[in-house]
C-alpha cells in the first residue's frame, strides 16, 4: 500500500506538470486589458477597423463603434487598427471576408494593402499575465490616433490596483493567533 | 474574472484541497480541523505569494511552504514528526500540481 501511494505521488509530480501546455505561469493570472481610441470622432469621414490575425492567418474585422472601444481578443491574437475612407467603406464586403477567413485568407492582405486604408495602430494587446499578488485588477489602454502615424504603444495606460497590506497583515494576524493557542495550550 | 475572484479562487482551492487531505489523515473534531487548516492556509498562502511576486522561484518557495506547513501540523494537530510529513507533503503536492493545472 504505502509503495503503491510513494509511487503514485512521484507519477504526480514527474507527469501532471507536463500536461499544463496552455496553463498560465503558476502563480500568475491572466488580465484582460481593454483598449479604447479616444479621438475616434475627430475623424468623421474615416470608418475604423480592427484586424486581428493568428500565427499570419487572418481571424477577423471589427467594426469600432463611436465609443471607440475594441472588443477583446484572444490573448495570442496580433491586433491592429486600420483607418478606411467612408467613401471606400464597404460592409457587406467585410462580412463576406469574415464569413470564410481560411479561403479568403489573401483577400485579407489584398484589402488592408490598398493605399486608401492607413494603419492607424498596430500591435494592440488584449491580454496580460500577472502575478496573483501583483494588486492590479484592470488595465485601460487609451489611444489617441494620428492618420499620418502608427501607434505601436498606447498613449495613456491606467490601471486600477487593489491595496496590497493584506497580503502582509493576515499572516502576522494569523501568527498572533498561533502563538495564543500555543501559549494557551501549554499553561 | 477579475483579479480579487482569481485571488479568492486561489485561495478557496488551496484550502479546501488541502482541507480533503487534513480530513484523511487526521481523527479529531471537523470544526478544529477546519480552523486549524484555515490558519495554516491563511498563514502561508499569503506569504507564499507574495515571495512569488519578487522570486520566481517556484519549487523551492513550495518546499518552503511545505517545511512551514508541516512544523504547523505538528504544532496545532499534536501529531508525529512522521504523520506531519505525510499530511504536508501530500496536500503540497495536490496542491502544487492543481496550481500548475488550474
Amino acid at each position: 500500500m504505502e509503495n503503491k501511494l510513494f509511487f503514485g505521488i512521484i507519477f504526480l509530480i514527474l507527469v501532471l506538470p507536463l500536461v499544463s501546455a496552455d496553463a498560465i505561469e503558476p502563480g500568475y493570472h491572466g488580465i484582460r486589458i481593454n483598449n479604447q481610441i479616444t479621438n475616434i470622432n475627430d475623424f468623421p469621414n474615416y470608418v475604423f477597423v480592427s484586424y486581428s490575425t493568428l500565427g499570419g492567418m487572418p481571424r477577423s474585422i471589427d467594426i469600432i463603434g463611436k465609443d471607440g472601444k475594441l472588443k477583446a481578443y484572444y490573448k495570442f491574437d496580433l491586433v491592429s487598427v486600420y483607418a478606411i475612407p467612408k467613401s471606400e467603406f464597404n460592409e457587406s464586403y467585410i462580412n463576406y471576408l469574415n464569413s470564410n477567413v481560411t479561403a479568403n485568407g489573401d483577400l485579407f492582405k489584398i484589402y488592408f494593402n490598398s493605399p486608401q486604408i492607413k494603419k492607424v495602430i498596430a500591435n494592440v494587446v488584449s491580454y496580460t499575465t500577472v502575478s496573483y499578488i501583483d494588486p492590479t485588477t484592470e488595465i485601460s489602454d487609451s489611444y489617441t490616433i494620428d492618420l499620418n502615424k502608427i501607434l505601436t504603444k498606447p498613449t495613456k495606460e491606467e490601471t486600477n490596483k487593489n491595496l496590497i497590506y493584506v497580503y502582509i497583515l493576515i499572516p502576522i494576524i494569523v501568527l498572533v493567533i498561533i502563538i495564543f493557542i500555543i501559549i494557551k495550550r501549554r499553561k | 474574472m477579475n483579479g480579487f475572484l482569481y485571488l479568492i479562487f486561489g485561495f478557496l482551492t488551496t484550502l479546501i484541497t488541502e482541507l480533503i487531505v487534513y480530513f484523511m489523515f487526521i481523527k479529531g473534531k471537523k470544526l478544529n480541523i477546519f480552523l486549524y487548516c484555515l490558519l495554516i492556509n491563511s498563514f502561508t498562502w499569503p506569504l507564499a505569494n507574495l515571495i512569488y511576486a519578487y522570486i520566481n522561484l517556484f519549487l523551492l518557495i513550495e518546499l518552503g511552504v511545505f517545511l512551514i506547513e508541516l512544523i504547523l501540523i505538528k504544532i496545532l494537530f499534536s501529531v508525529g514528526w512522521k504523520k506531519a510529513i505525510l499530511i504536508s507533503l501530500v496536500a503540497n503536492i495536490l496542491t502544487t500540481t492543481l496550481s500548475f493545472i488550474i
